[in-house]
């Protein structure tokens, strides 16, 4: 299972200078995969991406989730969280 | 600075402390019923994106990279609280007993075994881009 954590939802919130930061976990069948690194950035963009396998693909149909958590850091340090930004899921039932 | 700096040692401190006495903390928080185990219900995954805890059980199956179930992990630190979420702590895996660790989940590695370096295990690829 391959995610694009891009999605997102929640209260915005402005910062004058910063990181945003993500991560991701992986379930399938509800079984707990892997959990990425939590990754930064400080991009001036509207928005990036992460992507990832972060669980294995059996043959058949299997339900597949991911939970990320963002974050927003008051400056470069990653140490300084200022604010929970969203949580998110993907489509569940997948047979590639 | 040195408020960040503090904030990251107790954060990191914090989460030290729940892997050590996890899951001894999760039978004195609750003595009354031993802890559960058992998968997700597709249930939890609500669909705004909020995960609902209180459906998952206290300990769920833990997957290795092949996608063999290697053991359990604790709820609590597999879904932290979103302050814990930017941890890179790893967190442990317990056989069926879930008491005796077999090994870790590391954040970008997956299942290492107990005994086994880290680094010994490859890293996965993540790949980040702007303007999804």
């Amino acid at each position: 299972m391959q995610t694009h954590a891009s999605g997102c939802s929640g209260t915005a919130r402005n910062v004058k200078s910063g990181y945003l930061g993500g991560k991701v976990t992986g379930y399938r069948d509800g079984a707990y995969c892997e959990v990425t690194n939590a990754l930064y950035s400080n991009t001036a963009t509207w928005g990036w991406q992460v992507s990832s396998n972060v669980c294995s693909n059996p043959s058949g149909t299997q339900e597949f989730y991911t939970v990320g958590y963002g974050a927003i850091y008051s400056d470069g340090s990653r140490g300084g969280t200022v604010g929970y930004v969203w949580s998110w899921r993907t489509s569940p039932s997948q047979n590639y | 600075m040195e408020d960040r700096k503090i904030y990251r040692w107790a954060a990191a401190l914090g989460v030290a402390a729940a892997i050590a006495i996890t899951p001894l903390s999760l039978a004195a928080a609750d003595s009354s019923r031993p802890p559960t185990k058992g998968r997700v219900p597709a249930a939890a995954f609500q669909a705004n994106g909020n995960l609902d805890k209180s459906k998952v059980p206290d300990f769920i199956p833990a997957l290795d990279r092949a996608g063999n179930q290697v053991g359990y992990v604790s709820r609590d630190l597999a879904m932290p609280d979103p302050s814990e979420a930017g941890s890179e702590v790893p967190i442990p895996v317990y056989a069926d007993d879930l008491t005796t660790i077999v090994g870790s989940m590391m954040p970008g590695r997956g299942f290492v075994p107990r005994g086994a370096r880290a680094s010994d295990v490859p890293s996965f690829v993540v790949r980040t881009s702007e303007n999804p």
